[in-house]
Formats: structure tokens, C-alpha cells, sequence
């Protein structure tokens, strides 16, 4: 992001972080929500305004790939969390001795290890850390989990390796938080985690690495918190308006209350002819959906599609088509109708671009495309885009004239 | 002159920033909006993260130097604020450059704070581990502070980190929380612009644009007021001034620094100085210019060097020829160079064409390949400095043979390239405020023209006026023109055209006709604008029906060799519409198929051709070849917009006469949802399809079209009284009579709609007033429209009819008879109206007491008579039928009605029917009973039976 925002000027997510706090006094959590929902941005204020006896560690694992690195960064945070005392007491020494790691200008490296010897490191590394605070909660807050996880599969494929680590990880946090009581974690990430793990259930996984963690959806601001984030917005970047309320209105309308693209559209009408109108707001906002830069990363709804939904369906007439293909289509059918599509019509329209005649195939990826917040079901059982701007995204990307 | 600031063109950061914030142009709003984000970023935990792109010279670092100064000088980030600025010079190959760099920069700019000695903790590591250390050891240094990191050519940077010390630096940014960065970068890179990279998404992107003419002037003006230049202060503000800046612009390509080096020569007058000042700038620009190609691949130095021997633009594969690089891979090293903004393209059609961004980049092979020879670039700028005039009589050039008259004599040998360009840029800039109807600064611009050209600054001037709305004013800038000695033949030629259109516009066919036979005897005038001449000459001579010598003109300009396929493609299409009007379908659609033929007829005729030819073959009832011309014009991607919307219209219209009102209403709708149709055409669909949805009896739907056309601002005045004229009688049907009335007022009460529009409302009006039995009212209309003679002498006509069914009511029985009377002297007798409606007529005849019934019958008999009208008369008489039956009136007034018909009707043979009918219904009415009715022939009886619904019950 071109901007990062201070916690203390996060806003409207106040009322969430408050529930998040009641269910850490019990439970680890995963976080679900859509890209740009500001995830992060929740854990950052969580982290920043963490209630007493309550030690929160951010890591962002975005770009790490390999158990090693993750221990590493683990054991980074644990050496400065380990008091003083401790670590002059050479607490975090003998960890390092025990764990073979080395450390330099707060630097901590351990060896290329296999298996045997990073699944103990970690555990000793969280262990040792619970029980340096017994009066205090530990949570980590782990960013961009599932991303992790899947890197690590990616490049173990690649190695031809069988260690099997993201389950390790997975299955050493969960054995680490039940073996403390003093321990929480936050997953979140991009990536639906129900993706990740169902891949690695396709390796015979068994267990239920996150069945013991509550989910907390993290959604778009309420109406009155988005227009309070627009119209300040609005007057940081003293964008000068036909009438602030029109102007806050139609930008928390069409930006489907995400503050982050509320954010990017008020940075753009800063530069914008004077006075600002509502018009204005839609023109950036469809600048900014049809720009083939895409800073937006719209396309990643898009391309996504074949990475969450791989594999083949069977149309009955010895031909495969790929499950990307049939998800594709119902979107197309979803994005260019207006109203909400029962099961029944959406079976109905995708025949005809795609020869699929299984109607509990449909079923079931609707309701995947709902876990993955493309769509929303209402209590008729009938589907619609979640959010309004990728519904239009959609059909501009797609050239579908709806 | 005070003494010199240095104002330094190759490193800003040295230049005083108090003399940067006064000569800051054009981007006062991005930096103050800039350095508002930097100062939160700065003061609070919020941090942005700004990239500024433009190419070498574009202003970035005085935009970074500015940025610095404004931070600094705001006393409340003294203790919350830490700058680390990496110039363009720093190195970056790895993580632990940019690392050690910053930490430098701290420990000198703050040694308080950042240890000198950072590199011994950390000497053992590996550079990457220590490269964190450092940024872990600043990150803790800093407090509670924040630090701005400023980088020059973020894009070398980003190179020399590498996708792993890319992620690094990412990690380090989100994780410390109090890094904001202001960097700059020639072009977008792929570490910003690939979405798999760390960096996507990350950077507010803001594109630095070129200055534009305005804006160079005032930095021109503003460095020249830092020098107290006050001479070039005071050229600046002549129309010659702006025009040099203009010419200066095509060798500076917008760059702030090139202007600033250019502007020396603004005020040079003599040519000897304007010469040696610039074989001086050339000689010492030179070795900048060689540094860059010298930074070149071998392949992309050819390429430029190929580009910079060109005269124009060059296509790929011209430039793969003459560099012998093949195709493929030059066309990807000139995307290369494109990236690096070594060279811009345009696309026309399917080619791209490359050229040099910077025209001054020549220079630097001209230099080393002329050997004293005129540097072809410097002639080339003379050429556009000064007027023809003055270049041949050798204004300002001292001795024959010096190197002033040298290059002065190979100016004159070059062609008119840059002159050409720098007219069409006058052309764009004009068009544009005309767009905006920003006349007076369209003027401004043909003024300053004039000083270099006075003929063409008149020329731009009458155009300008002329789409002002004054005519008359552009007539007298052409007569000045014409008038001048001074002055091309083209010029002369073209004002002389020009005023004709005009003359022809104001219906002074004779002199529109003088100034075109002027033009066509003016043997050395261009060929185009003899052609132009016949071909205007032609059509005038249409427009008075002189047919024969019409198509000798149009004959003469299509039968010119040497007219351009323009010229001859109107004349073309201008005869075959000469040909169309006499009937002379055959050659006409001969002319218009050998415009559409023409491959190199502007797609406009063409257009214009396939429309005129889709009409013929209308008008010969070959719909399917007349719908494949319009589809042809519609299809035409080249085609005006104007031209694709009227021909949608038009096909519209074919397929409602078809009957096929789906692709009717499909055409209307696609000229509506055109963003860019000229609004009557739009206006026309809306119309058209209102039409069709009333017909369809989408009553809704049609109000809803016609109410739009009436809101739209831009509707034209006819098609906005054409609206309100259906909207309203479509009102009147729904029982909204008042609404209606409305509608038809306010057409009335428009100036501006066309007199027929205007005569159509009042006839509504009057027939509805009528109907409502507002007499007066519907008198008070018809009188009106009768009396205008503006009103189209039809329509005046079939309202005299109407007037003494008006009068009757209310009127004395002479003057409705006078009024009848009129009407038939003044009607065409051949015409559908002549007669009238003579049951209307009768209807308000039976308002009468029936003891006048005799006279008014007797009256219109014989006056039906007398003008051979009774067929009329009859029929009126048969369909009054109905208001007997409908009116209760008594035995004794039916048969009053009865027998003043018989008696008046006496003897005509042409009412025999028409009254026996009359008696047998007059029978039936009174009976009760249809037997009366059998003594009439089946086809009489089964015309009558209707009319009696109500006494027969049918």
C-alpha cells in the first residue's frame, strides 16, 4: 500500500476488534474475508492496542517459504520477548544451543534442517516463550498463512521432498496451542485457508489442523463508519467538493464500503478538477477498474479461479472440462443479472456456454464461490456477486455487456 | 541586469530552493498535495509511499529538492522527521548498498543520533544478514521518529536489489511502520508493474506531464524574471514571443531542462547571433547526448542512430531495413527504447511510428558527421523562426558566404516539415477552444500566427469567427485577404473559397459565385482549391436548379487529374445527388458506387456515398440493396460518427417502413446509447422510436422518448418542437388535453423552431380547442396560422378549410361561407385537403337551431358545387349520419335536416346516393328499425348500418 495508516486512525473497526478480544480469552482464530477487506490492518490495531496481559506478535509470512525461515522469524520474535533477565540468565542462549541457531545484531539463523530437527525448534521456541510469561497471553498473529503454507508445498514439489512440512507446521501450532493455555493465534491471509488444507487433504491429511479455532469474518465497514472514513478522507486531502455528503456517498456506495478503495479513489480525486461531483468519483472508479496497470489487482479474481477450483468435471459424454471453466461461466451468468439466481437458474443459464449437466456439481461450487466471497446467498438459497464493484469488474473484464 | 542566480539545468539539488519554489511551474497542486501526505507520513504513524515518473530533464529532482525544502521548513517535524536522500549517483547491487547508504546518509546528516561506525557489529555477516542488521539497528535508532527515504532512479535501485532484497526491503518498510518514501523513476519497471512482484501496488504512482506551451512560457518568464532578463520578460508577452516558444517546444519535447537551456535564444534577432549562440548550445549538449547513446545496447545505439538520420517517423520495419536488425528483434529493441523514453510512438492503422522524444538528440551525431557542414537541425529551426519573408531577403544575415548566410540559404532548402508541425499544433490548440467555445483565446493563437504569417493568421481568424457565429465578421477578415498583396496564391485561393461558402450561406448566390469562378480561373492556384471552387460552384448551381451547369462543374472537378481524391469524391457524390433529383437513377447510382470504390476517397464520402446510394435504391423500392448500404456505412469503423448515427436513423426508418419494428426500434436505441452521436441525430432516434412505441400503443414508453428529446439541452430547436408536437398529441389521445395544450404553446411560443413545426403545433392546438368546443380559441389558431405567411403555404391552406368550422359556431353564416369560399380560391384543387372535412363541418352546422339548417345547406351546396367538390360533399354527408343517429334529435328536426338536403340537392346528380342514403337512415332513426334501410343497394346499406350503433343497437 502507498499509504499505511497509524492504528490509532484505523476507522470503524472498533466494534469488531472488541468481539475478536472476547473470543481470544478462549479460542484461536481464523480470520476469513475478501482481499483489500483490511486484514492486516486489523491486526496491526490489534497489535498496536493490545488490552493488559496481553502480548501480541505480528509476523507477516508473506514471503516466506520454507519451514527454516519460518522457525527463524519465530525465534526472532521469541528472543525479544524473552526478558532481559532471561536472556542475561541465558535463557535464550540455551534455546539457541538447543535449537543449534545463531545469533547476530538481533539477527537469528538456524541450519538447513530437516524435519526431526525444526519441528522440535519450533516447539521448544513457543514453549519456551509461554512459559517465560505464565501471567501473560501470548498471541501471534500470523499474516498471510495459507500463502505460506502453499509456497512451502510449492517448493517441496519442487525439491522432490517428502517431509510434508506445511502439515508439520500446521499440525505443531495446533499440538503447541493445546498444550498451552496461554497461547493464541490469529490465521489469516488471502487465500482461502479451506483451499490449502483441502490440497493438503488430497495428501491424505487427515486430521483437523484449525478445527479447534473459531472463524471471525472480517467484512466492509458499516454505511455510517465508511462515510465517516470518506468525508475525513476527504478533508485530509482538502479535495474540495460539490457537497461532501453527495460526494462521501457515492464513493462509499461504489466502492462497496472497502475502505481501501475508498482510500485510493480519494487519493486520485486530490488531483482532480475542482469542485468535486459525484461524477467525478464514478470516473475514477472506473479509471481505476479498466486500468490496464490494475493497481486495484482485480484481476486476481480472475485468475485465482483455476488455483482454488483445479481439477476436472465430467460432462458425460467422455469429454472433461476443467472446473475452472464451469466456475467462470456461472460467474459470467452471475455478473450479468441483475437480481439474485436460484440453483435452478444457474444450472439453467451455464448450458449455455458449458456442457455441465450435474447439478449438485453446481451446487457445490456455489457454495465454494461463497466461502471464497465471490458470491452471497440470501435465505431463498439464491446467489448474487458479494460485492458490487467486482461484479463490475467483472463484466468489464470480461467484455460482458450486462 | 542583477547579478545571475545560478539556476543550475543538470542538478537542481544545487540550485538555491527559494529560486526553485519561484520557478516552479505547472505543478504547484501535486506538490503541495505531495508534501501534505509526506508531512502526515512524517508526524503520525500513517506512511506513503510516492513514485514520481518522467523522463531525464522532466523536473523530478527539482520536484525532490522542493519537497526536501518545504519538509525542512516545517519547524513542527523538527523532532519527529529524519531524511535520508540516495541521489541519482548511488550504486545499489545489493540489499547491503542500500542499507549502508541510508545508514551514511543518517550518520551525516544526523550524527547525534546515527552512529558513524555502523559497519563493525556487523562486520562478520553475510552482506544480506548484515543489510538487515543496519536496518534493524537505524529502525531502533530512530525512536519514536520517522524517516523519509528520498531515491533517485528507484528503478536501478530496484535492479541492483533483485527479487530478494526487493522482498527485503518490502518486509522492512510494512514491519518497522515508520519508513514513508519519495522516489523517482524515469519509467514504470517491472519491479512496480508486475503483479507478482513485491512492490505492486505498493507505490502511489504520479506521471509527471510535459510542459505545455503555457506553462513553458511561464517558466520561461519566470527564469528570465529570476535574471532580470527584462527584455525576454517583455518579448515574451508579443504575440512573437509565444510563437518562438511554440517552435521551441518541437526541439525541447516538453522538457523543463531543454527549455531552460532554449530560452536563451528567444530575443536573439540577428541571424549571425541566433546561429553561433546555437552551434554553441549544440557543441556543448553534444557529449550529453553521446553519454546517453553510449549507454546503449550496440543494437538500440543503431537504432537511434538510424532514427536521428530520419526526417520523419519511421514504421519497424523501416527502421529493420536500414539497420539490417531483423524485424522481430527490432521491434522489440524499439519497445525497449520506447520504455526508456528514447523514442516515442503513434499508431496509424496497423504500424506503429517510431521517433526521437528528444529532437535535440540529433544534434549529437549531426555534430560529429558534419564536418562544418549546416547542422540540418539548426536550419530546420530557422525555418520556423523566421518568416519566409525575412529568410529570403536575408533579414539579419550579414556578408554573403558567412556562416549565418550559409545556413540561412539551407534553410530556405529544406523542406516545410517543422513549420507544418508547428501549424498543426496552432490547428490542435485552435480546435480545442473552439471545442470549448473559448473564442477569444482562439483568436489570441491566430494572432500570434499573424505575426509570423499574416495571410494564414487572417485565415485562422475568419474560421475562428466564422464558428463564433459571426459571418460577418469572418467576411471581412477574408475581404482583407483577398484584398492584400502579401499572401500565398493557396492563401488567396483558399480565402476567396472560403467567402464564397460564406456569400452562398447568406443567399448571395452572385457574389458566392464571383468568388468561385475567381478561383477556378487562377491557373496557379493549388489544384484543391480549384477543385473546391468547382465543386462548390456545382452545388450552387444545383441549389438554383441550373442542373446543366451543376453537372458541368461537378464534371469538370471529377475530370481534374490532378485534384485530390477528396475533392473529386464530393464531386462525384454532388453529381450523382444532381442526377438523383432528375430521376436519373441509373448515373446516379453509378457516381455514388465509383466514390465507394474510390480506395482513396476519405471514409466521410465514402459514407456519404453509400447513404446517397442506399436513398436511390430506396426510392426504387430495393430495400434489401438499400439496407446493405446502410448496414456498409454502419459497419465502417472510419466512418464519422455523424454520418454512422444519421445512417442508423435512416435504416431505422427503412425497416419501419418494413413493417420490422424490432430492428427499427434496435437502430433508434443504438443511436441513443451513443455516447458521442450528434445530438439531433439522437434527438431524431429518440423521436422516431417514441413514434414507434406509440404506434405500438407503448404509450408510456413513447412519452418517456419524446420527454427526454425536450430535456436534453443540446436538442436541436426542430427536433425539440417535434417532440413537443407528438409528445403533446399523444397527451391529447391519453384525455390529457390540458398537457397536451401545453406542449403545443410552447412550440408556438419558440423563436426558434422551424416555421413548420411552429404551424404544426397551432394546427393541433386549433383541432384540439375545436374538439373541446373552445371556439374562439380554435379560431384565434387557425387565423393565426392563416395569416403567417412564414408558415408553409400547404399547411396555411388546409387550415382555411378548418377556419369556418370554427366560425360557424360562433360567427355570422356569411362570414364562414366567405371563409369556405377563400378557402376553396386559395386550395389546390389536386391537393388531398381541397374540400375539407365537410362532416365537421356539418356537425357544428346541427349545433345550429334547425330552422337555419336550409341556408347553411343550401350555402354549402351550391358552394361545393361550384368548386366540383361534391364527391367531398357527399361523403361528409354520409358520415353525419352518425351525429343524427347520436344526438336525439326530434322527428321534426330530423326531417327539417332531411329536407333542407333534398331541396338544396336537387338535380345533383353527384349527391343522388348520398341523399337517398340520408332519408333511409333518417327513416331508420325514426322506426327504430333497420327495414328503411333495405331499399339501399347491399354495399350503400353496409357503408349506413355502422353509423346507427346507437338506434339499431349494431
Amino acid at each position: 500500500m502507498s499509504s499505511q495508516l497509524a492504528p490509532e486512525n484505523v476507522v470503524g473497526r472498533d466494534r469488531l476488534i472488541a468481539q475478536i478480544w472476547r473470543l481470544l480469552n478462549r479460542y484461536s482464530v481464523v480470520f476469513t474475508a475478501e482481499r483489500r477487506i483490511g486484514k492486516t490492518t486489523v491486526m496491526k490495531k490489534m497489535q498496536a492496542e493490545a488490552p493488559d496481559g496481553i502480548i501480541v506478535r505480528y509476523l507477516d509470512l508473506e514471503k516466506i517459504d520454507s519451514p527454516q525461515r519460518f522457525v527463524e522469524i519465530l525465534l526472532g520474535q521469541v528472543r525479544e520477548l524473552l526478558t532481559k533477565t532471561n536472556r542475561a540468565m541465558g535463557g535464550f542462549k540455551s534455546l539457541m544451543e538447543a535449537v543449534g541457531g545463531t545469533e547476530i545484531g538481533g539477527v537469528v539463523k538456524i541450519p538447513q534442517y530437516n524435519k526431526d530437527r525444526w519441528q522440535p525448534a519450533l516447539e521448544k521456541a513457543l514453549a519456551c516463550v509461554c512459559e517465560n510469561h505464565p501471567e501473560s497471553t501470548l498471541l501471534f498473529l500470523l499474516d498471510e498463512m495459507p500463502y505460506m503454507l502453499q509456497k512451502i508445498v510449492v517448493r517441496e514439489k519442487g525439491e522432490d521432498s517428502s517431509e510434508n512440512a506445511a502439515l508439520a507446521i500446521l499440525d505443531s501450532l495446533r499440538a503447541m496451542r493445546s498444550e498451552h493455555d496461554n497461547l493464541r493465534m490469529v490465521y489469516t491471509g488471502s487465500i482461502g485457508l479451506h483451499h490449502v488444507i483441502d490440497s493438503l487433504r488430497g495428501n491424505e491429511y487427515a486430521s483437523q489442523p484449525t478445527n479447534e479455532m473459531e472463524t471471525v469474518e472480517i467484512g466492509p465497514l458499516a454505511h455510517a463508519d465508511a462515510l465517516d472514513l470518506a468525508r475525513g478522507l476527504l478533508d485530509e486531502e482538502k479535495v474540495e467538493c460539490s457537497s461532501v455528503e453527495d460526494v462521501a456517498a457515492e464513493l462509499v456506495t461504489l466502492t462497496d464500503r472497502v475502505p481501501f478503495y475508498i482510500e485510493r479513489v480519494v487519493m486520485r480525486l486530490a488531483f482532480a478538477a475542482s469542485p468535486v461531483t459525484p461524477k467525478s468519483v464514478q470516473q475514477q472508479v472506473l479509471l481505476h477498474l479498466t486500468d490496464d496497470n490494475d493497481f486495484w489487482e482485480m484481476e486476481h479474481f480472475r485468475t485465482r479461479v483455476p488455483i482454488y477450483y483445479p481439477g476436472n468435471v465430467n460432462t458425460g459424454d467422455r469429454n472433461t472440462l476443467s472446473k475452472a471453466a464451469v466456475v467462470t461461466s456461472m460467474l459470467d451468468v452471475l455478473a450479468t443479472c441483475e437480481m439474485a439466481q436460484s440453483i435452478d437458474q444457474v444450472c439453467a443459464a451455464i448450458k449455455a456456454s458449458v456442457p455441465v449437466e450435474d447439478r449438485d456439481l453446481v451446487i457445490e461450487l456455489l457454495r465454494n464461490l461463497s466461502q471464497d466471497h465471490y458470491l452471497i446467498c440470501d435465505d431463498q438459497k439464491r446467489y448474487s456477486f458479494r460485492f458490487p464493484l467486482i461484479k463490475k469488474w467483472w463484466v468489464l473484464a470480461r467484455g460482458l455487456s450486462s | 541586469m542583477k547579478q545571475r542566480p545560478s539556476i543550475s539545468s543538470y542538478t537542481p539539488s544545487n540550485t538555491d530552493p527559494e529560486v526553485l519554489e519561484r520557478i516552479l511551474v505547472q505543478r504547484e497542486k501535486l506538490l503541495s498535495t505531495l508534501v501534505r501526505r509526506l508531512v502526515r507520513s512524517m508526524s503520525t504513524g500513517d506512511k506513503h509511499h510516492i513514485l514520481l515518473i518522467g523522463p531525464r530533464g522532466s523536473g523530478k529532482t527539482h520536484f525532490l529538492t522542493l519537497a526536501q525544502f518545504r519538509l525542512h521548513q516545517n519547524a513542527d517535524l523538527a523532532d519527529s522527521m529524519r531524511i535520508a536522500w540516495l541521489g541519482e549517483d548511488v550504486i545499489i547491487t545489493g540489499m547491503i548498498d542500500l542499507a549502508l547508504e541510508i545508514a551514511n546518509q543518517l550518520a551525516v546528516e544526523y550524527p547525534a543520533e546515527f552512529d558513524a561506525d555502523f559497519r563493525s557489529p556487523v562486520r562478520l555477516l553475510p552482506p544480506d544478514d548484515a543489510a538487515e542488521a543496519i536496518l534493524h539497528d537505524i529502525a531502533r535508532r530512530l525512536d519514536g521518529r520517522n524517516l523519509l527515504i528520498m531515491m533517485e532512479n528507484l528503478d536501478r535501485a530496484f535492479h541492483g536489489l533483485g527479487d530478494t532484497g526487493q522482498k527485503k526491503w518490502r518486509a522492512f518498510l510494512q514491519e518497522t511502520g515508520k519508513v514513508a518514501t519519495l522516489a523517482t523513476s524515469q519509467q514504470l519497471f517491472e519491479g512496480i508493474s508486475d503483479r507478482n512482484e513485491a512492490f505492486f501496488g505498493f507505490f502511489d504512482i504520479h506521471h509527471l506531464k510535459p510542459l505545455s506551451v503555457e506553462h513553458a512560457l511561464q517558466l520561461i518568464a519566470k527564469v528570465a524574471h529570476e535574471y532580470d532578463n527584462r527584455d525576454l520578460i517583455e518579448f515574451l508577452s508579443t504575440n512573437e514571443g509565444r510563437y518562438r516558444v511554440r517552435a521551441l517546444r518541437h526541439l525541447a519535447g516538453g522538457n523543463h531542462r531543454m527549455y531552460i537551456l532554449l530560452s536563451e535564444f528567444l530575443t536573439r534577432e540577428s541571424l549571425d547571433d541566433l546561429v553561433a549562440a546555437f552551434e554553441q548550445l549544440a557543441e556543448e549538449l553534444t557529449p550529453y547526448f553521446q553519454e546517453r547513446v553510449r549507454s546503449l545496447s550496440p543494437q538500440q545505439a543503431r537504432i537511434v542512430q538510424c532514427l536521428c538520420n530520419a526526417d520523419g517517423a519511421m514504421t519497424v520495419k523501416s527502421v529493420a531495413e536500414d539497420t539490417f536488425i531483423p524485424e522481430r528483434n527490432c521491434s522489440k529493441q524499439l519497445g525497449e527504447l520506447k520504455r526508456k523514453r528514447y523514442v516515442t510512438s503513434q499508431r496509424r492503422g496497423k504500424e506503429s511510428y517510431y521517433e526521437m522524444a528528444e529532437p535535440l538528440m540529433r544534434l549529437c551525431l549531426e555534430v560529429k558527421n558534419q564536418r562544418g557542414r549546416p547542422l540540418r537541425l539548426i536550419s530546420m529551426f530557422l525555418r520556423a523562426w523566421f518568416p519566409m519573408e525575412a529568410l529570403q531577403t536575408a533579414k539579419g544575415a550579414s556578408i554573403p558566404g558567412t556562416r549565418a548566410d550559409l545556413y540561412r540559404m539551407h534553410a530556405l532548402k529544406l523542406d516545410d516539415r517543422f513549420e507544418t508541425r508547428i501549424r498543426q499544433e496552432f490547428d490542435q490548440d485552435i480546435e480545442e477552444k473552439l471545442g470549448s467555445k473559448r473564442f477569444d483565446d482562439a483568436l489570441f493563437l491566430a494572432e500570434e500566427l499573424a505575426c509570423m504569417d499574416h495571410a494564414g493568421g487572417l485565415l485562422k481568424e475568419a474560421y475562428i469567427r466564422y464558428r463564433a457565429g459571426r459571418p460577418d465578421a469572418a467576411l471581412s477578415c477574408l475581404t482583407d485577404l483577398v484584398e492584400m498583396t502579401d499572401g500565398t496564391v493557396a492563401q488567396h485561393a483558399s480565402a476567396l473559397v472560403n467567402r464564397g461558402v460564406i456569400y452562398g450561406e447568406q443567399g448571395k448566390t452572385k457574389l458566392a459565385l464571383a468568388d468561385y469562378a475567381a478561383v477556378i480561373k487562377m491557373t496557379d492556384a493549388p489544384a484543391a482549391q480549384r477543385a473546391l471552387a468547382l465543386v462548390n460552384r456545382g452545388a450552387t448551381y444545383g441549389e438554383q436548379g441550373k442542373t446543366k451547369l451543376a453537372l458541368i462543374d461537378s464534371t469538370a472537378a471529377i475530370e481534374m487529374t490532378d485534384a485530390p481524391a477528396e475533392q473529386r469524391a464530393m464531386a462525384l457524390v454532388n453529381r450523382g445527388v444532381t442526377y438523383g433529383r432528375q430521376e436519373e437513377n441509373g448515373v446516379a447510382l453509378a457516381d455514388f458506387t465509383a466514390v465507394i470504390e474510390m480506395t482513396d476517397a476519405p471514409a466521410e464520402q465514402r459514407a456519404m456515398a453509400l447513404v446517397n446510394r442506399g436513398v436511390t435504391y430506396g426510392r426504387q423500392e430495393e430495400n434489401r440493396m438499400a439496407l446493405a448500404d446502410f448496414t456498409a456505412v454502419i459497419e465502417m469503423t472510419d466512418a464519422p460518427v455523424d454520418q454512422r448515427a444519421k445512417t442508423l436513423v435512416n435504416r431505422g426508418i427503412t425497416y419501419d417502413q418494413q413493417g420490422r419494428i424490432k430492428l427499427g426500434l434496435a437502430d433508434y436505441t443504438a443511436v441513443i446509447e451513443m455516447t458521442d452521436a450528434p445530438p439531433d441525430q439522437r434527438a431524431k432516434a429518440l423521436v422516431n422510436r417514441g413514434v414507434t412505441h406509440g404506434q405500438q400503443g407503448k404509450t408510456k414508453l413513447g412519452l418517456a422518448d419524446y420527454t427526454a428529446v425536450i430535456g436534453m439541452t443540446d436538442t436541436p430547436a426542430a427536433q425539440r418542437a417535434l417532440a413537443l408536437v407528438n409528445r403533446g398529441a399523444t397527451y391529447v389521445q391519453q384525455g390529457k388535453t390540458k398537457l397536451g395544450l401545453a406542449d403545443y404553446t410552447a412550440v408556438i411560443g419558440m423563436p426558434d423552431a422551424p416555421a413548420g413545426r411552429r404551424a404544426m403545433a397551432l394546427v393541433n392546438s386549433a383541432a384540439t380547442y375545436w374538439h373541446g368546443e373552445e371556439f374562439e380559441r380554435s379560431l384565434r389558431d387557425y387565423s393565426a396560422l392563416i395569416e403567417e405567411t412564414a408558415f408553409p403555404a400547404q399547411i396555411r391552406r388546409e387550415a382555411m378549410f378548418f377556419l369556418p368550422e370554427s366560425i360557424i359556431p360562433i360567427g355570422s353564416r356569411a362570414d364562414a361561407m366567405a371563409a369556405l369560399t377563400r378557402a376553396f380560391e386559395e386550395g389546390e384543387p389536386t391537393a388531398e385537403y381541397y374540400g375539407g372535412t365537410p362532416h365537421d363541418l356539418l356537425k357544428v352546422v346541427l349545433r345550429k337551431g334547425h330552422c337555419d339548417w336550409a341556408s347553411y345547406v343550401s350555402d354549402l351546396v351550391s358552394i361545393y358545387v361550384k368548386h366540383d367538390a361534391c364527391a367531398k360533399l357527399c361523403n361528409g354527408l354520409t358520415r353525419s349520419i352518425e351525429f343524427l343517429d347520436a344526438g336525439d334529435y326530434s322527428p321534426t328536426q330530423l326531417d327539417a335536416w332531411n329536407d333542407a338536403w333534398q331541396e338544396a340537392g336537387r338535380g345533383v346528380e353527384e349527391l343522388a346516393i348520398a341523399l337517398r342514403s340520408l332519408s333511409c337512415a333518417i327513416q331508420a332513426i325514426k322506426t327504430k328499425s333497420d327495414r328503411p334501410l333495405f331499399e339501399l343497394p347491399l354495399e350503400v346499406r353496409e357503408l349506413i348500418l355502422p353509423l346507427l350503433k346507437k338506434t339499431l343497437g349494431a
